[in-house]
């Protein structure tokens, strides 16, 4: 099952569930090419992230799957391939050159494995961010945080495990003393509250145990759909959120994702 | 002013090396090991002034403009490329980057202080520029090596922060802000602590030499005032303008940090 949805790299044509294939695609990288000290991770890659699309980011350890999340944030350059030429990207229609930098990322927001905090409040954290420039007209919501949180299944980052949960408990913990995993979900709340249009999420459960596991994809699934918000409606604009996720875990890969792209070439499937 | 200034007589001045005699002495009786590099020190460093006594001396002779600003931008050059060597990472523009700050910082205090303070006409009299700038270049070399080693430390080891905050919407200027900030504080907090403490635990060369040199110490510490402010000033612009051409040299207007362009040193 795993190997039908797997596509071969380069493919264009990924089989969307819910767009039809002449939709245009939210995201897309055009004959990307990376290399790192000399050596090509990748060549003339060509993905494409439909608007709602789930989409599986595959390949062995060192296939540059990062990498290809960073590029894709423009977080890294954009390498020239084989050939001197450079590739492109595209976000809602325009450019990656037409684009300012941080509304970009803030549109489609790369969530790094090892999510960086300041050391102070969880709170303070999510706060900090409204202090950018990009985000001067918005503000932060502490209720809506709470209420995201209140939806979910567990109580599972709060230290009271009793089946209430303090979930104010968690804002006010300094953000060093958070573990790996929940870390992980603090980052995740930190990008949501900036209501992003596409993640790019690098194995955003990796530290964690099956409880917050199940937590994190909860809380994702609900962004994706508008649950969070309370609009689960499918002609709402939320719908057309979409994600590109990196996982070594293929049966989280297939309970999160409709299709597949792989890094590996040909002989490595 | 001349009136009880003792000259140097070789002689006196190869009574003072015995001296060394007593640090090569004490190298050998507790096996430092350093017995040679002390020779080698103290042979490199009499070379060296007596050089650029031999050297200063046929520039304030000559009183030709182009001379004289010639060795001051040699010393520049100098002093910028001694910055750099003090750090441990390397950009491709860093050798051009620290030489424009310390010549833009150098210069507008130095010429500040000569045709501003002073009031020398012409503003680069070398009996004036030399010692000024020498003592300026030294201070801004310090600052700069601070800020510019404490700047791309930090961005190699606090990459993750920085980069959380552009994938969050920062532009490169806020999300280096605080590496910019810190490196300029550990850059400008020498100056400052020195400048806390003077004439109480150190005295300062300038004035000890003018004193010596038969000027009341009530004089003396005015010119010493002067100076110190002077050279406060040049290091801290020095520091600015390395980190802030740093900044530039290490993000680009895509607001990407671009990392690889810093390579260590060995």
């Amino acid at each position: 099952m795993e190997k039908e949805k797997t596509n071969v790299m380069h493919s264009t044509d990924i089989p969307s569930r819910r767009t039809s294939q002449k939709s245009d695609p939210v995201l897309s990288g055009e004959n990307l090419s990376r290399q790192v000290s000399g050596n090509r991770i990748w060549s003339k890659i060509n993905i494409h992230l439909n608007p709602g699309e789930r989409l599986a980011l595959t390949g062995s350890s060192g296939s540059g799957k990062s990498l290809l999340l960073r590029t894709l944030a423009g977080l890294d350059v954009i390498d020239s391939g084989p050939s001197g030429e450079y590739g492109s990207i595209n976000f809602e229609g325009k450019s990656l050159h037409e684009w300012e930098m941080p509304q970009y990322r803030t549109k489609v927001s790369y969530i790094s494995q090892h999510p960086a905090f300041f050391d102070e409040t969880v709170e303070a954290n999510f706060k900090r961010v409204f202090h950018l420039k990009v985000h001067q007209n918005r503000q932060y919501d502490r209720e809506k945080i709470l209420a995201w949180l209140e939806q979910l299944p567990l109580p599972a980052i709060t230290t009271d495990n009793t089946g209430g949960g303090d979930y104010s408990e968690f804002l006010q913990r300094p953000a060093k003393d958070l573990s790996g995993g929940e870390a992980q979900i603090a980052a995740l709340l930190r990008v949501l509250q900036l209501e992003p249009q596409v993640l790019l999420l690098d194995e955003p459960t990796a530290s964690q145990d099956t409880e917050l596991t199940r937590f994190s994809e909860k809380l994702l699934e609900n962004w994706q759909t508008g649950l969070l918000e309370n609009q689960p409606d499918s002609s709402n604009a939320s719908i057309q959120r979409a994600w590109i996720w990196v996982s070594h875990n293929p049966e989280q890969l297939r309970r999160m994702c409709h299709n597949t792209f792989c890094l590996d070439t040909d002989n490595g499937n | 002013m001349e009136t009880n200034y003792i000259f140097l007589t070789t002689g006196q001045l190869l009574i003072a090396s015995v001296l060394m005699a007593v640090n090569i002495g004490l190298s050998l009786i507790l096996k430092l090991g350093l017995a040679k590099q002390w020779s080698i020190g103290s042979l490199r460093m009499a070379g060296q002034l007596l050089l650029v006594g031999f050297l200063l001396d046929w520039v304030f002779a000559l009183n030709n403009t182009s001379w004289i600003l010639g060795v001051a931008l040699f010393m520049t050059t100098i002093a910028s490329i001694t910055a750099v060597g003090r750090t441990q990472k390397r950009f491709s523009t860093i050798y051009l980057n620290s030489f424009i700050s310390i010549l833009g910082a150098a210069f507008f205090v130095v010429f500040f202080a000569l045709s501003g303070i002073l009031q020398i006409d012409p503003w680069y009299s070398p009996q004036y520029l030399f010692p000024l700038l020498g003592m300026v270049l030294g201070n801004t070399l310090n600052g700069i090596s601070l800020a510019l080693e404490r700047f791309m430390d930090s961005l190699s080891v606090r990459r993750k922060e920085v980069e959380m905050l552009l994938s969050l919407g920062a532009t490169s200027w806020e999300a280096a802000h605080d590496l910019i900030r810190d490196a300029l504080r550990t850059s400008m907090i020498p100056t400052l602590n020195s400048m806390m403490v003077m004439g109480i635990v150190s005295l300062p060369g300038m004035m000890t030499g003018q004193i010596l040199a038969g000027v009341s110490p009530g004089e003396a510490v005015r010119y010493q005032i002067m100076m110190i402010f002077v050279i406060a000033s040049g290091a801290a612009l020095g520091a600015t303008l390395v980190v802030v051409l740093a900044f530039r040299a290490l993000f680009n207007s895509r607001h990407q940090l671009l990392l690889k362009r810093l390579r260590d040193l060995s």
